[in-house]
């Protein structure tokens, strides 16, 4: 049976049913009748999840946000933040994430933003991940780092700088391998600057 | 890719030093390393040839051009057979007094006829002309260790005789954006050569950019440290697309620019005669030893 040819008889039963209703009291149908509401139920949220599947990025966002990968870049509080930042929901604190990634789904379906939800979850992940790739020692690999760097945007590169180069360490290595000069009177600040300044440069200039 | 022995100085913007890298990269891989080396000019401006020969030399020699690279073309053109390799070829440049200065380093030079070449091919429409070159040195390549040829500033037909006939480019680049964005246009126009006449190279790796030779540096200048990285994180962008060699590497040290490199052209001398301890002779000496070390990663 299609969905139409179900369409089609559900509406002849309820039709057949709302016509004899007076004749219909006692307790022969009261059995039948409550299996079928606990069914219909079931159906109905069956058919719901369908139809909020079928919206435009709706697939994709479920694939991007059960994908066993993205795990570790989507965990309870992160889920949350993101519920809250794209939805102005705010979730109950006992929510599991599998809840969590449900309502991300059932208020891009809501809102029909499917598609801009998957691009929002795009951009959080590259960044997401990006801050939890541990910091390069190769030369060339610091080469592609500082290029990537100087494609974000100020307060995403801020948020990388502070996240995962913070220490002095870390920058000094990425500003001498990209031809900054280390010398021990330039201060982290200084130092950020020219990354900034010189890695803007870079990415503007090379393709 | 087999060890490769011929190279093309090439780069289509002008003043980035070819022919400084040509002169004096050959002069010092003989001075130093005990090596033979071929200087092909093919610069209608003859500036490698005028570098090292005196220029009534020059004019007596290359005979309107019958002695030169020039003739090569001619020959090809007009189904001559006039060029002689050996009558002219220069032995041994620079001279000085009726005897060579540095034997081991041989002049094959150009001619300012070179200059009517590009309309002849042109108009005449020959279809393997990239090969003139290559066909009439072939029986002489053994002869040397190395072999460069010394390009116009285009990427032309007498230039892709150039590339056709080597192994690897050799790129001299000046440190500043225009050349930047030159050699990413530069390094797309060789391997779309390459790409053109892979089926014309029968029995040899396809050549590639092989280095990259950094002129006129100065230490005191900020920027150029960062235009030297921007150049090796575009090269690296390039190999990652597989757009170029993986073994095209920037050579070390930078060459400075130096007063001495200058001077030398108006005696005739590469640096390492004219003033061995210069900055420019030393530089050169020392990127003579990388450049060789370099090859010694090919098989």
């Amino acid at each position: 049976m299609n969905p139409q040819q179900l369409a089609y008889r559900l509406h002849e039963v309820a039709r057949h049913l709302e016509s004899h209703i007076s004749r219909l009291q006692g307790a022969d149908l009261a059995r039948p009748i409550s299996d079928l509401d606990k069914k219909l139920d079931t159906f109905e949220k069956k058919l719901n999840a369908a139809l909020e599947g079928s919206a435009p990025g709706m697939a994709e966002l479920k694939l991007l946000l059960f994908a066993r990968d993205h795990g570790r870049y989507l965990k309870k509080p992160e889920l949350q933040r993101l519920l809250k930042k794209w939805f102005k929901v705010s979730a109950p604190p006992s929510a599991s994430p599998k809840k969590l990634k449900d309502l991300i789904c059932a208020e891009a379906a809501k809102g029909g933003q499917g598609e801009q939800t998957v691009a929002l979850l795009q951009e959080y992940l590259v960044k997401a991940k990006a801050l939890k790739q541990p910091v390069p020692k190769d030369k060339v690999l610091l080469g592609r780092e500082f290029l990537r760097l100087g494609g974000l945007s100020d307060e995403a590169f801020d948020e990388e700088m502070e996240a995962r180069w913070r220490t002095l360490t870390n920058i000094r290595k990425l500003a001498s391998a990209n031809g900054i000069t280390t010398p021990k009177s330039k201060s982290k600040e200084d130092l950020m600057r020219e990354i900034k300044q010189y890695c803007r440069r870079a990415h503007t200039n090379i393709r | 890719m087999k060890r490769p022995k011929r190279f093309a100085v090439i780069n289509f913007k002008g003043g980035v030093g070819k022919t400084a890298m040509v002169v004096n990269l050959g002069a010092s891989l003989v001075k130093y390393h005990g090596k033979r080396v071929l200087i092909v000019d093919l610069d209608p401006q003859s500036n490698a040839s005028l570098w090292l020969m005196e220029p009534r030399h020059w004019e007596l020699l290359v005979d309107s051009g019958r002695r030169s690279t020039y003739q090569i073309f001619q020959d090809h053109l007009k189904g001559t057979k006039i060029f002689d390799f050996e009558e002219a070829v220069v032995p041994g440049v620079p001279w000085s007094k009726g005897a060579s200065k540095l034997p081991g380093l041989d002049l094959l030079p150009a001619a300012v006829e070179l200059l009517k070449v590009e309309d002849h091919i042109h108009t005449n429409k020959y279809v393997q002309f990239y090969k003139f070159v290559f066909k009439s040195l072939k029986p002489y390549f053994d002869q040397y260790d190395y072999v460069f040829f010394d390009c116009p500033p285009n990427v032309y037909s007498v230039t892709q005789n150039a590339l056709f006939a080597a192994d690897a480019c050799l790129v001299p680049y000046v440190p500043d954006y225009l050349s930047l964005s030159g050699f990413r246009i530069l390094s797309e126009k060789i391997e779309e050569f390459y790409d053109r006449v892979s089926g014309a190279m029968t029995k040899r790796s396809r050549p590639g950019i092989l280095g990259l030779v950094v002129s006129h540096f100065q230490v005191n200048v900020k920027t150029y440290r960062h235009t030297i990285r921007e150049l090796e994180l575009q090269l690296q962008e390039l190999k990652d697309k597989k757009q170029i060699s993986p073994k095209a590497v920037v050579l070390e040290p930078y060459i400075r620019r130096n007063a001495a490199v200058a001077a030398s052209t108006d005696v005739h001398l590469p640096v390492c005669l004219h003033d061995p301890n210069s900055p420019g002779a030393l530089d050169y000496g020392q990127l003579s030893s990388s450049f060789l070390k370099h090859l010694e990663s090919f098989k």
